[in-house]
């Protein structure tokens, strides 16, 4: 019943945005469309019994985790369609966005976020598989909304590196398949046949289909080797888009390391593929950080900060306590809420001085007081300074790493010492800088402030709030469902 | 310049080392497995295709090529999963149908990225396929 209310809303919604003529309809009814999705989300949450099959099949699972994360998707697009009516009004305004190209923004962010609810409750792999591979369509073409050369160049490199790694997790899917075909008699994909079975398959070859399909989960959510797009994709996308790209679509690639690794975790393979996951976890964080150090685009300085928060995450299900698995859990929300508020912030920054340059930035507090305040309190949540949920998830996560190895949390520790820095960095250089220092507001027009339009700063607020909210309390509901997962995953 | 790193002769001898490259990973494999000789023969072919798909994405530089790299990777794929295991119907009928509308958005967007931009915009408003009706 919950699949088919979700299809049905989102069939609707789409029909609707479909048939609708003006800007502010459209946008209106995809905010409906995801006040909706969180409605069922809930409802599903705290009224029936999961974990559960949908439909009459074994297509569909519902469980706590995928609640949770589609509660997280659906939270995340809410903002991102408030933050876009205005914000999109202004590209058009600007003549970035077509206004013909209107329709297939509305109509690719609706179906993006079906099909993203869609991945995370199938519990046939290949359909998870197939619907990620539809979630790159879908954020391919929001990328490429823009039609300038660069953003084409962007979306291309998007589609090519991560559908074509999501081949080879394809590959690995097809040796699961036969591996299950041998030991259970027929073959099967489903993820909760799977795990009740994991004990009777062969340690060596689910391995190599764990390496095979950790192949295209981890290009999906930038992981070290194949992560080459993520920037390019993530700082040119209009900002609503990058907010959605950061916070929801590299959970996806997530979700599928996660499930897979709670297959593989219960037989002899587990240690190897947790040095596997810790080895590749460190690994981004390292290159991501050296690469903000001295960073000069607010953008990309963003997008590398996804993923070295995808390391952490990576590093967090790598060391696989249960413990350490409720904190990446808890770390998967905070990062979320936390990196689209620092990309709204960045995109009416954006749309002050029509460049994400520093050397561009100057007076920031002073013309833009919201976006400016906005992203300071977000690079200190970012960088996981205390009062924020960050902090906490970060510090639990390191705590339990100790158990592995004491060189691997000093090197880490020291990499996000380096992230800050490059934080503080990038404030300083960028916040410091007024029209009056350098002597440039003679000579030059001085910068009129951009007026930032209805339903731009409420997101911002809104999640600034909630950020500290988290770090401050942590609510016992929030508590229970995590626990719930954990118990659910087989960790306890 | 229409190649990066390798040039056509070198790309052969490259997928001739990755067809040898996948046999001898996957006879590492498959003694595990129940299967016929040609059923190997076919794993081996469909993912030394795979890999050379790859090869093309990555050394070419126009885009409509990367995408016939794309189309081989895929064909790789898919010839791997037809010998080595039968997934439901549903299912490659859903990953069939998946790839197609892949290609299909890499096509719209590929129409004349090989040219300047305001070329581009020109080609764009007279195929009418993805911006541009304001002006024609």
């Amino acid at each position: 019943m919950i699949i088919l209310g979700y299809l049905v809303v989102g069939a609707v919604s789409l029909a609707l945005i479909l048939f609708s003529k003006s800007h502010r309809t459209m946008n209106a009814f995809s905010i409906l469309h995801t006040l909706a999705f969180l409605a069922i989300g809930l409802y599903a949450l705290l009224t029936t019994a999961i974990p559960a099959f949908e439909a009459g099949s074994e297509y569909f699972y519902v469980d706590h985790l995928s609640i949770y994360e589609v509660l997280i998707a659906a939270l995340l697009f809410f903002l991102a369609s408030i933050y876009a009516n205005g914000y999109v009004e202004s590209l058009m305004q600007a003549r970035e966005l077509h206004r013909s190209n209107l329709k297939i923004f509305y109509t690719a962010f609706s179906l993006l976020l079906t099909t993203v609810t869609m991945a995370f409750f199938s519990d046939n792999l290949a359909l998870f598989w197939i619907f990620a591979e539809l979630t790159t369509v879908f954020s391919a073409a929001l990328v490429a909304i823009l039609s300038a050369k660069e953003n084409i160049d962007a979306a291309f490199k998007y589609i090519f590196i991560a559908s074509g790694a999501m081949l080879f997790s394809f590959i690995g899917l097809i040796f699961l398949y036969t591996l299950s075909g041998e030991v259970l008699g027929s073959g099967t994909l489903n993820w909760t046949v799977l795990t009740a079975n994991a004990t009777f398959l062969s340690p060596k070859m689910l391995t190599a289909s764990f390496v095979f399909l950790f192949i295209g989960f981890a290009a999906k959510s930038g992981i070290f080797p194949f992560h080459t797009w993520l920037p390019d994709a993530h700082s040119k996308a209009p900002s609503a888009v990058s907010a959605i790209l950061s916070g929801v679509l590299l959970n996806v690639g997530m979700y599928g390391i996660l499930r897979m690794y709670a297959i593989v975790r219960q037989t002899q393979a587990e240690h190897l593929v947790s040095q596997f996951l810790m080895g590749f976890g460190l690994l981004t964080i390292a290159f991501a950080v050296l690469n903000m150090l001295l960073q000069k685009n607010l953008k990309m300085l963003i997008a590398f900060s996804s993923m070295e928060h995808m390391g952490i995450i990576l590093l967090g299900i790598g060391v696989g306590t249960p413990l350490a698995l409720f904190w990446t859990l808890f770390y998967v929300l905070a990062h979320s809420l936390t990196k689209a508020s620092l990309f709204f912030s960045a995109g009416i920054l954006h749309r002050q001085y029509e460049s994400n340059l520093i050397q561009d930035m100057r007076d920031v507090l002073s013309l833009q007081p919201v976006a400016g305040w906005g992203f300071i309190i977000g690079s200190f949540a970012i960088v996981g300074m205390p009062p924020f949920p960050i902090f906490s998830a970060k510090f639990f996560i390191l705590l339990e790493a100790f158990g592995f190895s004491k060189s691997l949390v000093f090197a880490v520790l020291l990499l996000l010492v380096i992230a800050s820095a490059a934080f503080a960095r990038f404030l300083i250089e960028a916040f410091s800088r007024s029209s009056k220092d350098t002597g440039i507001g003679e000579s030059e027009t001085p910068l009129h402030p951009y007026i930032v339009r209805k339903g731009m700063k409420f997101p911002i607020l809104v999640i600034i709030f909630m950020i500290l909210a988290l770090g401050v309390f942590f609510p016992e509901s929030l508590e229970n469902l995590l626990n719930e997962i954990v118990h659910e995953l087989g960790y306890i | 310049m229409k190649f990066n790193y390798l040039e056509p002769t070198a790309s052969l001898l490259v997928s001739m080392a990755l067809i040898l490259l996948a046999y001898v990973f996957l006879s590492g494999f498959f003694n595990e497995f129940v299967l016929g000789k040609l059923f190997f023969i076919g794993a081996v072919i469909g993912l030394s295709l795979t890999l050379m798909g790859m090869l093309v994405i990555f050394s070419r530089r126009k885009v409509i090529t990367k995408v016939i790299g794309y189309l081989t990777m895929e064909n790789g794929v898919l010839l791997f999963g037809i010998f080595v295991a039968d997934l439901p119907f549903i299912i490659e009928i859903l990953i069939v149908i998946d790839l197609m509308i892949l290609v299909l958005l890499t096509t719209i967007l590929a129409v004349g990225l090989d040219s300047t931009i305001e070329g581009y915009h020109k080609r764009l408003q007279i195929l009418k396929i993805w911006s541009g009706r304001e002006h024609q």
